[in-house]
Formats: structure tokens, sequence, C-alpha cells
């Protein structure tokens, strides 16, 4: 047995004992689990509690009426909105797809342009797409290679024709935190509304609609240890914005959102909300901590192992890496014992390299090898040691497999290699 | 306090929150390639299965495609917007739909229902006639959200396949309470929701022939064979799904049980003094609906009687509730102001009871005495 293994071995019983299972759960973008507290907040209201909203005849209808109201004020308050601002949907795409439709039915006969990033999450892509061919013209920013977008460049894109300008707070891949205050800033002057997709850093870094002159905000309710299938969107008062809705019926939600709300992902959310604004600092802390610790562990130990996405503007809930030299997916499907990610979660399935990594200016290559490591709430120290002694193992293992690694030990410098062609 | 609201929403069923309750705290996304994203989708399709199963369906790639959506007024929008926003298309829904396909009345060709609620079939046949639209959708509920009257969808559809026009059946209030055979009833599309039959909120289905393209309402992921973005449910939807299991198992059990109740009722109700009139007794209905017209006796006080003496109704559906404007499927099947302005509605459950409809029938007679 090689020392690596061993304390391999003596990690994993660590992680054992501090009463965590197997695989480790590394995957805090994709989705959250539950918080426990969020759990019991919701619970009595699929059992006990269970009236319709919006009926509004009898003492069950109320009851739940008011718990939805208060989920409300907690959704409003951790970004400084008022209740009033808040429509609950079923999630963050559903949000999303709901600005970018109904702005531009709404506003569409008067200004055609919407200015994007090509790092936005892909339903703010596909629906531009959407847009274009009803006629909109879409710019679609490029990033710094830190993942930043670039204030000037956005600043001359923003004209008196543009309507809507949509970028993210968090990135779902990368992490990286984008300047809000400057773009909101920049969107005032030039009569466009902002819109922000949050659903990545909404209670988990300080955002507010005020100080960052934010128009509509998109937020997703299982992000923040909060349950699937219910979200919100922020819409601002004042000055007031419009939209065309995108669900029509029984006029829920001041009309903006038809459809029974579904109480108990409501309250669950509000609850969410309540502790992720309560919380914060302390989960920030934690996740830098684990953020600091895995990745000198693993830099510290090995060569050429690149973090994507800059690294102090983040969500340090996020860090992803680019392994080189080697091959594809091996390293995700050598490390069985964490559930990550290699890129977003709906496109994880395809075997295109992430279009987030290739707008950073990050290769095929280096894209293929990337892994995301989403730490969160729940995570424990002991889980985070195991994951990078893990790693460290596999870095190993799977450069001896690599021809190129053999060659860069040698002293080539495989830039300069010109391939035969076949 | 007794429930009889169950037409609004009806409480979880024991079973489903036992399963959900090991999910509830599971990390779910059903798109992640890691095991409990396997997991996440496993039990996914599962629940797709079950629902394919409580409609009569196996196959659910070749035949019919379920499509989770948030909320029945999802799966209607997303199948009616697919006609409203196309010149090359012309709608046709009835007089009584739901909000969430009646909203778009301006939009459509309104057909008329017959005094008992029935859909003026003449009517609907004339008005297809006399289309020139490439694509027409016909869209008729199952059954009535407000009265439980049961249409003849089987016909209908067979009307509207004559005419090259698809058929849409908001089915949301009979599912899990009747026997719904979506290949029987000649569907196209069919919209279904599980807090409707003790299936947990914030899932629901759009069912659609497999050989039938439509454009999604919610762009983005890639989820839902590229139909609905957005991550799924998960938990929710095992709940719709363990909803449709218990009804396949047990529903003639619970038809009868609801039947024998709101038959007790009615005939409580219609053997007293009071001069009640139960709307669409005559005709098919939902074996747990009944509602009471008592002409001149506002809703509203008999509402909040009710409330006060410990009963849960409504008077009619439950998003326009709160609405001062009267119900419009009263109107349609022309009833008069002063009869739809003292409707109200009694919608049984499963777990209702004996005691609860001799207690209703008592607070009832008491207050429009």
């Amino acid at each position: 047995m090689t020392s690596n293994t061993m304390n391999l071995t003596k990690l994993r019983q660590n992680v054992i004992n501090s009463g965590s299972t197997f695989p480790i759960y590394l995957d805090n973008q994709a989705t959250t689990q539950t918080d426990p507290r969020v759990v019991d907040a919701m619970m009595p209201y699929f059992t006990t509690k269970f009236g319709n909203p919006h009926s509004r005849s009898h003492s069950f209808a109320w009851e739940a009426e008011e718990a939805c109201e208060l989920a409300r004020s907690q959704v409003a308050n951790l970004i400084g909105a008022s209740p009033k601002e808040i429509i609950f949907t079923s999630g963050a795409t559903e949000s999303n797809n709901m600005v970018l439709k109904g702005i531009s039915k709404f506003y569409g006969n008067k200004r055609k342009h919407i200015v994007t990033v090509l790092t936005e999450h892909k339903c703010i892509l596909d629906t531009c797409r959407h847009l274009e061919q009803e006629g909109f013209k879409v710019t679609y920013l490029p990033v710094q290679p830190n993942g930043i977008v670039d204030l000037d460049l956005l600043r001359d894109s923003v004209t008196e024709d543009t309507m809507l300008v949509s970028v993210m707070a968090v990135n779902n891949e990368i992490g990286v935190i984008q300047p809000l205050k400057e773009i909101g800033k920049i969107c005032r002057e030039q009569g466009a509304f902002f819109h922000s997709d949050i659903a990545q850093g909404f209670g988990k870094i300080p955002i507010n609609v005020e100080e960052c002159n934010i128009d509509l905000a998109s937020i997703s309710g299982h992000k923040i240890y909060g349950p699937n299938g219910v979200g919100a969107l922020y819409i601002r008062r004042k000055p007031r914005v419009r939209l065309t809705p995108m669900i029509n019926g029984g006029g829920q939600e001041r009309g903006f959102r038809s459809g029974t709300l579904a109480t108990p992902l409501v309250v669950g959310f509000g609850k969410a909300a309540e502790i992720a604004s309560n919380e914060m600092e302390k989960d920030t802390r934690h996740v830098k901590k684990l953020f600091d610790k895995f990745l000198n562990t693993i830099q510290s130990n090995a060569k050429d192992v690149l973090l994507n996405g800059d690294k102090e503007q983040r969500h340090h809930g996020n860090l992803n890496l680019s392994f080189s030299y080697i091959e594809g997916e091996s390293m995700i499907l050598a490390i069985k014992d964490l559930a990550v990610s290699s890129g977003s979660a709906c496109t994880s399935d395809s075997l295109e390299p992430s279009y987030v990594l290739r707008a950073l200016g990050v290769g095929d290559a280096m894209a293929h090898t990337s892994i995301r490591f989403g730490f969160g709430r729940f995570t424990t120290e002991e889980e985070v040691d195991f994951a990078s002694e893990l790693i460290l193992a596999n870095i190993n293992k799977l450069r001896e497999l690599s021809p190129l690694w053999e060659m860069v030990q040698e002293g080539i410098d495989i830039n300069e290699i010109k391939w035969a062609a076949h | 306090m007794i429930y009889l609201d169950h037409n609004a929403t009806t409480p979880l069923h024991p079973d489903v929150r036992s399963k959900m309750d090991k999910f509830l705290q599971y990390p779910m996304n059903s798109s992640s390639i890691h095991s409990y994203g396997r997991k996440a989708l496993a039990l996914l399709e599962n629940a797709r299965k079950s629902i394919a199963n409580l409609l009569g369906f196996v196959d659910i790639f070749r035949d019919y495609q379920v499509i989770f959506t948030s909320s029945g007024t999802e799966a209607n929008n997303l199948v009616i917007s697919n006609f409203i926003n196309d010149s090359d298309s012309e709608v046709f829904l009835s007089a009584i739909e739901h909000h969430s396909i009646y909203v778009y009345k301006d939009y459509a060709n309104v057909i008329k229902v017959n005094k008992n609620g029935i859909l003026d079939m003449s009517d609907l046949e004339s008005k297809l006639k006399r289309s020139k639209a490439k694509k027409k959708l016909v869209s008729v509920m199952l059954a009535n959200n407000e009265t439980g009257i049961i249409q003849p969808i089987k016909k209908i559809s067979q009307l509207a396949h004559n005419h090259g026009a698809f058929m849409h059946s908001d089915s949301i209030q009979a599912v899990g309470k009747i026997k719904v055979d979506i290949q029987d009833l000649n569907l196209d599309f069919m919209s279904v929701a599980s807090h409707k039959f003790g299936g947990a909120i914030g899932a629901a289905a759009l069912i659609k022939k497999s050989d039938i393209a439509l454009k999604p309402l919610i762009l983005g992921g890639g989820q839902e064979k590229n139909m609905r973005a957005g991550t799924e449910n998960v938990p929710a939807i095992i709940g719709f799904g363990e909803a449709a299991s218990i009804a396949q198992k047990d529903l003639s059990s619970q038809t009868n049980h609801m039947k024998e109740l709101r038959d007790e009722l009615e005939r409580n109700l219609r053997g007293s003094d009071l001069d009640v009139d139960i709307v669409g007794i005559d005709v098919d209905r939902l074996p747990n609906t009944s509602l009471i017209i008592n002409k001149n006796k506002n809703a509203e006080t008999q509402l909040i009687a009710l409330d006060l003496k410990g009963v849960a109704v409504s008077s009619g559906s439950a998003c326009s509730s709160g609405k001062t404007t009267s119900s419009h499927v009263l109107t349609a099947m022309g009833y008069e102001e002063g009869e739809v302005d003292s409707a109200i509605r009694i919608s049984l459950g499963r777990s209702s009871t004996k005691g609860d409809i001799e207690k209703f029938f008592a607070i009832y007679k008491e207050i429009n005495g």
C-alpha cells in the first residue's frame, strides 16, 4: 500500500465517522439538498394546512394565503425589495423565459435590442435566439479570460435602442460574480431595463436591487436549500416595469402568473430565504474555508491544475478546475465517490465542451477535463479532505497514462510540436 | 374543521407523503450524471409510467408523451399557446372551460353549452365547417370544476377529428375521480394535475400524442425532451406518480364512496323544505361534486356562515373566488344572476365521511331556512 492509498483509507473512514455518506455530494450548483428546517416548515402545508390560497371562502385558504405572503416578504427581504415586487414562479428557468419574452412583447414596438453575455445560463441564450427569430437584435457580449464581462464593451453596446440588458449575478459553471452595480448604472443611464438571473447568487452573496438598479431578477428555490419546483421573479414597481404574462388563466400573482400557488413549496422557499439571510456570513466563511483548503492542497501537490474564472471575484462555493494532461472525461469517471458535474447540469449529457469555458478562451482539451466542485452549507471538511486526496491520487495515476505528460516531463514544449496530418 | 373543497385542492394522501418524505431532502436534479442525478431520473421515469398506466397507455414514448409542468394552468397554456399565437390556426373552446383556457376566448371560437351544461355539438360542427384554418384545435374539458358535469368527450373528439382538428381535453378535475382512458377518448392532448387527487401540488402534466409536434412555452436546458425547460420538480413528481398508482388501485371503491355520500346529501337537500336546485343532476357528473343553487340566498353570506361553523366550501373555481364577477359557467348554462350568485360548491374527497355531509346539511338548513 502506498502512503497515498493509506491516507485515502484513513480519510474515507473520517468521512464515514463524521456521518456523511458516499458518494459525497459536491454538486451544489445543480441543486442543493433541502435544509431539514425547510422540510419541517413545509410539511404541515402538505398535510394539515393544505388549503388552496386562492380560495377566499374558508380558513384553510386564509391560512395558506397568509403563509404565502410571509414567504413573499422573506424572499423580498433578502434582496431589499418590497413583497409586492415578488412573483412566485416554478423556478428560475421560467422566470428567465418570462422576462425575456414578456418584456419583448410589452416594449418590443419601442425598442428592439437586447444585450446579454455569452456565459449566461442556457435558458437565457435559448430564449434570446428565439427572440432573434421574432425580429429582435441580440448582442452576445464576450467575457474576459477571468469570466467577468468587460464594462467598457458593455457600455458601448447599450444604446438608445436597447430594451433590456440581461447579465447573471453568479455564473453557474465557474462561480464568478459580475459587476452588477456598474452594469445597473449603465442601464439606468441609457434607459434600458436591467435583468439579472440571480439564481446562483441569491442567498449566497449580498444582492440589493436598489443599489444595483436591478429592474428584474430571477430566483430559484432549490439552489438555496429550498424545495424544487419553486422560484420567483422580482419586478420593480418604482419606476414600474411591465411585462406580458406567459401563463394566463385565473389571474393569480397579480395577473403576472396564473396557476395555483404551490403553498408548501412557497413556504419552504420563504424559509430557505430567511435562513440564508440569517446565515449568509457563516455559510460564506464556511465555503471559503473549504475552497481555500481544497485548492491549496491540490495546487501545492500537483502541477498544471487550473482554476477557471476569477479567483477573488466569485462565490467560493464554486470551484471549477481543468486538469492538464488528463484525457477527456477520465477524471470524472475515476472519482465515482464524488458526485460532481462536468458542466452545467442541464447540458452535462452532451459531449460538447462547455460553452462557458470556451467563452473564457479555454481550449477544447482543457474544457473536456474540467470539473465543477460545488461546496455548500452541508459540505464538511472531512468530505473535502477526502475529495482533494482522491483527486491527487488520480491526477498521478491518469497522467502516467498520458503520452503528453511524459513529453512534458522530458522538457518538450508540446505547443511547439508539429503534429503529422493523417 | 370539515373540508369540502376538494376540487380546489386536496390534502396529500398519507402514502404519497411517506413516499415523498424519503426524497424531500435528497439533492435531486435528474439531469446530473452522477448517482444522485441518475436516481432522480429513475424516479422521474417511474412516475411517468404510473401516470401513463392510470390514463390507459403503456408505451410512454411511442404512443403518448407525458410532459411534466408546474401546474395544470401551465399545461393548458402550453397546448393552447401553440394554436393561439399562430396565424394559421384556429381554436374552438367551450363556454364553460377553466380560466386557464377560457382566458383565450377573445382569440377563439366559443362553443355554446345547453341548459344541462353539455356542449352543443351542432354549434361546434357548424363552426368547424366554416373554418378555413390549416390547423384547428378543439379544447373541451372532461369534467367541469364548478358543476362536475362530464362531457361526451369521445363523441366530441370524433367530431373534431372528422374536421381535421386536434382534440385537447382539460381533464384536471376528472383524473383520479373517474376512470379516464386517453385512447378510448381518442385525445391528442390532455392536461392532468397532481394536487386534485391526493398528489403533491407543484406537479402537473400535458399528455400529448407523440407524433404531434408542439413548441415549448419555456425554453432552456432541454429537459422533458425539449418540451419544457427547467429542473424537474422531482419530489413533487414522485408524489404525482404515487397518487396515480393509488388512484389506479382503488378508483372504483373511491368513486363509490364519494358518490354514496354525495347522493345522500342531495337526497336530503331535495327532500327538505328548502327550495334548492342541484346543477346537472340529470346528467353525468363527477361522483364528488354538488353545486347547490338556492335562489337569492347570497353565496358569500352562506360561505361566511359555513366557515364560522367549521365547514370549508367554495362558491366555484378557486382562482376566481376572490373576484366578484359571476361564474361564466353558470351564465353559459342560462342561469339568472340571482341563481348564479347563490351557488355553492360541495366537493368531497377520499377522506370525507358521512358525519361531514350530515354536519354540512344541518348547517346549510339552519342558515338558509
